[in-house]
């Protein structure tokens, strides 16, 4: 049984993916994006301009298929991905899975919350998966969107900065989430406050491993505080460089610590939420 | 566990007043039941709160108090918040009732009673007063209005513990307005002799934290009160005291949060301890979305509390929380599998048996049009173990328009089961096409219901 992690951008979702994929019975993947599209074509087209969409995709396959990434495996991945745009994603899907069986595998592909239809098509293709859904307060998820929208700019030239509403990002990812829960049969999918399970882990991991039927021993919890021994916690050859948050893949190291969570009510530097916001973050549990 | 089929009703159409549509509190005093009735509205002499008292051996009511009239000032017209355009409408001459309805009762004795007596709290605009009656027959006024603030509308819980009786203050009216769920003092109230008054609070404004705009329920277990609050910010809060030494006393939090469930979980509706835990009702008003604070529409949940501050969900959401995974041990998800029961009005513990009574909302359903015929009226559960949990009615008793159950009180003659019936409704319903017996009216239904044997199989729930 396959898990997702449904999230907004900038919502620890890398570094929860990659711990959790650290458990002996579980796989962790990079950003396989695969529910975009019916189809590997389709998929490829969806990222014709958006290529780096493809390289948690390319470096899983590379990985999975050659047990190395590099520049050389890297390319015969690409090759073999584009030598089947015909298959479903559901069958690259099974492939994957079959590849990493016994472990179960554990993705996180943000880009699907941002649409209702991706959503339905993720669970059309797994209706049996468990799906967690990841949230993280909405003034922090803001800023580090600002911020790593300021990044791409100021390498781009472009202005992405100004043209995305970080705020209404978070709230129509974490309403989308919320509407597709009710599909869900009772207990299929759960929301997890990103600072809890990171500022208490000893509390949480153990209740995640409960929740997903894995064993939660000293061994397994051990082994989830390393996230950086991933091989995809890392920057990528030059082809396939990303697949995850770029500042994970610079820092993938996890640190207990304590989160503190800012007041909603102060919405993000000095600028008041919408009350809609108010309402699904209090509703999260952001007071 | 409760057999459907003892069911007998004791008293119907509000009991002499199709106005008198909510058993709102009851207690049994000097071998007879008492009940304290609620009229919505309150607009004229009609609409007078009565207190009546049953005869279990005679089978016979009697009205044993009946709310005074007073002239009707600007108070007598406060806008209802929750009712847009409500109000009373419609003065009669006599004036206009002092009280609309009674809200607390229950039997103590305080320091200057010579034996215990019957003490009642009353829903009046001109500030909620407590009643008290040494015979059950003649009441009397023992506090200042509002306890001391006229704004105050009402008190909700009415409890002894330790010697001492506790309130809390519900509702408010201010600058015209009339919050029925708010309040202005989010706090507690004591008193060891409340014969002579000597209200003093037992706690800070809610406990310390402005969020915590009301405190709905109080419930004693163990050597501890309990106290629940509404927290439409963070979801609900329990906290708890030893009452010991002179008030305020000292409070501890042993749960935040709504249980995990934070917002959804804004308000504690009802407490009751079973089995040497506090299992918490919790609620959304109307139909189960407050409006005010932006909240739902969810439906109630069920959590129990043990007194190491650990909690369980016993019928709500699954989800992670801060005492672990919680799958609802009832294997059933809010509202007891049912989105419409949006509060768990009351509960009590009759037989060694948890009966759990809902309010319903399920008749506005057909009134919008989304539903062809009536359907609907309240759940009634019970569980012997708190875990497993049997139907006993979801459907009102075959009455769509009880919306809920107001007073749920085990007696040695059975339980006391009281309602709260809608009757403009079924007014509308009819206006609208459905063939409904609109007979003497509509108005309260007191049933009392027996346990003679194990009813049915247990309910089974998505997690089986």
């Amino acid at each position: 049984m396959s898990v997702f992690i449904l999230c907004t951008m900038r919502s620890y979702s890398s570094l929860i993916c990659a711990m959790l994929g650290e458990h002996p019975e579980l796989y962790g993947l990079p950003e396989i994006n695969l529910a975009v599209a019916e189809d590997i074509g389709g998929m490829m087209d969806f990222y014709q301009r958006r290529p780096h969409g493809l390289h948690g995709l390319i470096r899983s396959v590379a990985q999975l298929r050659s047990g190395a990434t590099n520049d050389d495996t890297v390319a015969e991945a690409e090759a073999w991905i584009a030598a089947r745009r015909d298959w479903s994603t559901r069958r690259m899907l099974d492939w994957i899975e079959a590849e990493v069986a016994p472990r179960r595998i554990i993705d996180k592909s943000p880009v699907l919350v941002r649409a209702p239809a991706m959503l339905e098509r993720l669970y059309r293709m797994r209706p049996e998966a468990q799906f967690l859904h990841v949230v993280r307060q909405p003034a922090a998820v803001c800023r580090s969107i600002d911020r790593l929208n300021a990044a791409i700019d100021a390498e781009t030239g472009k202005s992405l900065s100004r043209r995305v509403d970080a705020e209404q990002v978070w709230l129509k990812c974490n309403n989308n989430v919320l509407e597709f829960r009710k599909r869900c049969a009772p207990g299929q999918c759960l929301t997890l406050q990103g600072e809890a399970f990171l500022g208490q882990f000893d509390r949480y991991a153990p209740q995640l491993c409960e929740w997903l039927g894995i064993r939660s021993d000293a061994e397994a919890m051990a082994a989830m505080l390393h996230p950086e021994r991933s091989p995809y916690a890392c920057l990528g050859p030059e082809a396939a460089r990303y697949g995850n948050d770029p500042n994970f893949l610079k820092s993938p190291a996890f640190t207990p610590r304590p989160i503190e969570i800012e007041a909603v009510a102060d919405g993000v530097d000095g600028r008041a939420f919408k009350p809609r916001t108010l309402k699904i973050a209090r509703q999260l549990g952001y007071a | 566990m409760l057999d459907p089929t003892t069911l007998e009703i004791i008293g119907d159409h509000g009991i002499g007043n199709p106005r008198s549509r909510v058993a709102h509190s009851c207690a049994v005093f000097r071998d007879r039941l008492y009940l304290g009735v609620t009229h919505p509205n309150g607009e004229g002499p009609e609409d007078a709160a009565r207190i009546l008292s049953y005869d279990f051996a005679a089978g016979d009511w009697q009205e044993v108090h009946r709310s005074p009239l007073r002239p009707a000032d600007e108070r007598a017209f406060a806008a209802d918040i929750l009712r847009p355009g409500g109000g009373r409408r419609v003065v009669a001459p006599e004036g206009v009732p002092r009280e609309r309805g009674f809200r607390g009762m229950c039997v103590f004795q305080g320091a200057s009673d010579p034996a215990p007596a019957l003490y009642v709290s009353t829903i009046s605009n001109w500030g909620g007063l407590i009643l008290r009656s040494a015979d059950g027959e003649n009441f009397e006024v023992v506090s200042e209005p509002g306890l001391g603030d006229s704004r105050l509308l009402s008190f909700r819980a009415l409890v002894p513990f330790k010697g001492r009786l506790f309130t809390t203050p519900i509702g408010s009216i201010s600058e015209g307005k009339l919050d029925r769920n708010g309040t202005i003092e989010p706090t507690i109230f004591t008193s060891d002799d409340p014969a002579r008054g000597g209200w003093q609070r037992a706690s800070a404004p809610g406990f310390g934290d402005s969020r915590n705009g009301v405190v709905f329920q109080l419930a004693p277990l163990g050597d501890y009160l309990y106290a629940g609050t509404g927290n439409p910010t963070r979801g609900f809060e329990i906290w708890r005291t030893r009452a010991e030494g002179k008030p305020p006393f000292k409070w501890e939090r042993v749960l935040a949060r709504g249980a995990g469930r934070f917002s959804l979980n804004a308000s504690v509706a009802s407490m009751v301890p079973f089995n040497g835990a506090l299992y918490i009702g919790t609620g959304l008003p109307g139909l189960g979305r407050d409006r005010a604070h932006d909240i739902g529409p969810a439906a109630a949940e069920l959590v129990r509390l043990w007194p190491d501050g650990s909690f369980e969900v016993v019928m709500g959401e699954p989800r992670f929380s801060d005492s672990g995974l919680q799958v609802p041990l009832s294997g059933m998800m809010p509202g007891f599998d049912d989105a419409a029961n949006s509060v768990i009005w009351r509960m009590a513990v009759f037989n060694g048996t948890l009966i759990v009574a809902t309010h319903h909302w399920g008749i506005y359903r057909f009134l919008m049009g989304s539903d062809a015929a009536p359907r609907g009226g309240f759940h009634l559960w019970a569980s012997t173990d708190g875990e497993t949990f049997t139907p006993i009615t979801t459907d009102g008793f075959d009455d769509p328009f009880a919306v809920g159950i107001r007073a749920l009180v085990p007696t040695e003659h059975g339980l006391v089961i009281g309602t709260d019936d809608h009757g403009v409704l079924r007014q509308r319903a009819a206006r609208q096409g459905a063939e409904v017996d609109l007979g003497e009216g509509s108005g309260l239904r007191i049933s009392l219901c027996q346990d003679p044997a194990p009813h049915g199989a247990p309910a089974l729930g998505p997690f089986g």
